[in-house]
């Protein structure tokens, strides 16, 4: 099922009366939500909820054999046999099709949750996280329907202590979650539904666009890509927090980092820490010798890319930003800040708007591999950026750049909060009926002016 | 908990509102459907000669041309289940009713149900709200503009710049010929030959499992009119020469052998104008398949010359 369609209206409705019925009883409560999860995750196909209870049952299985071993060898024998059967599966379903085609279905939202699981399973070894008692919390905790298909991907010590303890119906929270999956709507069928056509036909002509063009549709995909993504994250979090559980955020702002290596601390934050913690941090992490720092990088990233598809484009992606995130580290380019950008003040810095100009100009022509369906195209592309008249034929999407630049605007006045619609400090919006007005403007142009059904790209990976 | 569920309650109510207002909106907006329903409502007593079939004589035929209470009852997409819809609807209201003329074309009979096709499943809505075609439910996702959502995004803000400005017209002439302002322009032959490959492409039948059930259709409008005694002329119109080249053989070959076994079932005057490119040059067609006012006036001609006034 998906979080924009009819079934999804009628869904979570149900799902939240009920829930809150059972409010105080936490067992039967987990249980709905359980029931809930698997009726969304195999609304379309039954079948790939076969595939989720197995690795499921698998993980719990590890976990509680870990958990009952003293023996420390013990441990990391059991751990690494449950990882090495995440991998497998990983690695059989997503890069041979072949198996795919067998069973006759696609596990969406495998490499989510099986990263979900492996993370597990190394927490419990580690001593950080224990497993539930009973089987039903830790299939929630794996199937839990806000997150399955696309994220975030949950630590066991953030998502499980809120499974296993009572909720109470948070009227702020709710409200506000509310406002979240709105603001998400907003993002994924406005912003991201009109940058795509846009996009789609810039790659699909290339030779008959000018350079300008093809440049804005490149501007266009970061945009589209972007807002489609967290826009689904939005509704993730927004959706649970109707139920009372609070997911980890996904993106903080990535487009107003300051370095590459600080874009890749607010873009698909849930995925990096798993990627530091689980993979950098064991290789040694930054606190060895230079060559070394870059070679974990490099690792990193080149993971990162197979994570994404193992297709040469991604390969090259990865490299492409191993080899941007090597240079501060060998040149001592400072890729950190403590602060946020324009801390306290309404324009950012002379120096900030360039350093962020650079970033998101670097990320932006890192996009067309990761567009492209071949390295051809990706070259193909570029070189049509270079020898196509600059504008002639017109400049396209122009209209869509004017809205981007109209929703960067907002997530900039807005860019210390969770989403761009916690208005409440805002003085415009310091009486009700004048929110009231916009949200319900929000919803209606959510409705009315969507271009077409939005699929979500990160549903795929 | 109260306080959300009754706010929520409130918020919901005043988009369901708006969303309402704006469907009301939609539906006042005059269309081709609410333009031949209420037509037919009048004038049937009148009628001797009603023309089906889907955007190729909707745009093609001119009923003015065809004797003086002809009337065109054509529609995009209207394919044989649809046509024996409005035949059997407003055909019941025409006591003089002498001729039907069917059309067989490269898309109409290959064509599934209205209601597997995207782009067109929002017309299914049209007879059931403008035609009172009762296929599908009030309750169903077709008893609403609003339930088409990309279609009724399209019409909403003309519907309401029309409805503001109070000049909203239907898009067809005041006997059913499409008559939107560029109808009557003729286009230069790079642009028939672009069309021709795109609307090729479109019509290219790859799957021919819906013949059948559209021919079942069609028997059902050849039953209907030996039942009256009311003649049949079973048209076939005129593309241009290279959409015609793009039609894939075997699906040339079905379209005129449904169509003459038509005709020799139900005894129908056959006009095949499919391949007339002498009559039909590059000035008739608005685009590949669709002839412009000229083409019109031309096809009109030959019919009337062919079949009979």
């Amino acid at each position: 099922m998906s979080f924009v369609s009819i079934e999804y209206l009628v869904f979570l409705p149900a799902v939240f009366v009920l829930y809150w019925a059972l409010a105080g009883r936490v067992r039967w409560q987990n249980v709905l939500l359980l029931a809930a999860s698997y009726l969304f995750y195999a609304w379309g196909d039954w079948r790939v909820l076969l595939l989720l209870l197995a690795s499921s049952l698998v993980t719990w299985g590890f976990g509680l054999a870990i958990d009952t071993t003293v023996a420390r060898r013990a441990r990391r024998l059991l751990c690494a046999t449950g990882v090495a059967l995440h991998v497998a599966t990983l690695v059989t379903f997503k890069y041979f099709s072949f198996f795919a085609d067998v069973c006759g279905f696609s596990a969406v939202g495998l490499s989510f949750y099986t990263f979900q699981a492996i993370a597990y399973l190394v927490d419990v070894t580690r001593g950080k996280s224990r497993g539930p008692r009973r089987v039903v919390d830790f299939l929630l905790f794996m199937a839990y329907f806000p997150k399955i298909v696309s994220g975030p991907i949950e630590r066991a010590d953030t998502l499980l202590p809120q499974l296993l303890s009572p909720r109470r119906f948070d009227y702020a929270g709710a409200v506000d979650g509310c406002r979240q999956a709105l603001w998400g709507l907003f993002k994924t069928f406005i912003v991201a539904g009109y940058c795509s056509p846009v996009v789609d036909s810039a790659w699909g002509n290339i030779d008959g666009m000018s350079a300008l063009s093809l440049v804005v549709a490149c501007v266009l995909f970061s945009f589209e890509i972007y807002c489609n993504f967290s826009g689904y994250i939005d509704i993730a979090l927004g959706t649970s927090r109707l139920l009372g559980i609070e997911l980890s955020p996904n993106f903080r702002n990535p487009y107003f980092s300051r370095s590459v290596p600080e874009f890749w601390r607010r873009w698909h934050i849930t995925l990096m820490l798993w990627f530091r913690d689980y993979l950098y941090i064991p290789l040694g992490g930054s606190r060895c010798r230079k060559w070394r720092v870059v070679l974990n990088v490099t690792v990193v990233f080149m993971v990162v890319a197979l994570w994404h598809g193992a297709d040469a484009t991604f390969l090259l992606y990865g490299l492409y930003h191993a080899a941007i995130c090597s240079f501060y580290v060998v040149s001592g380019v400072r890729a950190k800040y403590s602060s946020e950008v324009a801390a306290g003040r309404v324009l950012p810095s002379l120096r900030e708007a360039c350093l962020m100009l650079v970033t998101f100009s670097l990320v932006t022509f890192g996009r067309i591999l990761f567009r492209a369906e071949t390295l051809a195209d990706a070259g193909h592309y570029v070189s049509a950026i270079a020898t196509r008249p600059l504008t002639a034929g017109g400049i396209v999407g122009l209209k869509e750049l004017a809205l981007c630049m109209a929703f960067i605007a907002v997530e900039w006045l807005q860019r210390g909060k969770a989403h761009a619609l916690q208005i409440d400090e805002c003085r415009l919006f310091a009486s009700r009926p004048v929110r009231w007005a916009l949200y319900v403007a929000l919803t209606l142009i959510v409705i009315l002016a969507q271009q077409a059904p939005q699929e979500f790209i990160y549903s795929q990976f | 908990m109260k306080r959300f569920v009754t706010y929520f309650a409130m918020f919901a109510a005043m988009v369901v509102a708006l969303l309402l207002a704006a469907e009301a909106v939609v539906r006042h907006h005059p269309n081709s459907y609410k333009y031949k329903d209420a037509w037919m409502t009048r004038n049937a007593e009148r009628v001797s000669t009603l023309v089906l079939g889907g955007s190729h004589s909707y745009y093609g035929v001119d009923a003015s041309l065809l004797g003086d209470s002809a009337f065109n009852l054509a529609n995009v997409s209207q394919h044989p289940e649809y046509d024996y819809f409005v035949l059997r609807r407003y055909g019941d209201r025409c006591p003089r009713l002498r001729r039907v003329i069917v059309v067989v074309d490269a898309v109409n009979i290959f064509d599934p149900p209205i209601e597997q096709l995207d782009g067109d499943r929002a017309r299914a809505t049209a007879y059931r709200l403008y035609m009172d075609c009762d296929k599908h439910s009030r309750c169903s996702r077709y008893g609403m503009e609003l339930f088409n959502l990309r279609e009724f995004n399209r019409k909403l803000l003309p519907s309401l710049r029309h409805l503001l400005r109070g000049d909203a017209q239907a898009d067809c002439d005041t006997l059913g010929r499409f008559n939107r302002h560029d109808s009557s322009r003729a286009v230069s032959v790079a642009e028939l030959e672009r069309t021709a490959l795109k609307a090729a492409e479109r019509h290219r039948c790859t799957d021919y499992r819906h013949v059948a059930y559209n021919c079942a259709w069609l028997d059902s409008i050849g039953d209907y009119c030996r039942r009256r005694g009311i003649d049949i002329v079973v048209l076939t119109p005129p593309a241009y020469s290279t959409y015609r080249k793009h039609i894939p053989q075997r699906q040339r070959d079905t379209m005129r052998a449904v169509a003459a076994k038509f005709a020799r079932s139900y005894h129908a005057h056959r006009v095949d104008l499919f391949d007339a490119d002498s009559t039909f040059t590059a000035e008739c067609y608005l685009d590949a398949d669709h002839l412009n006012r000229e083409g019109a006036s031309r096809l009109s001609n030959l019919l009337v010359s062919k079949a009979g006034q």
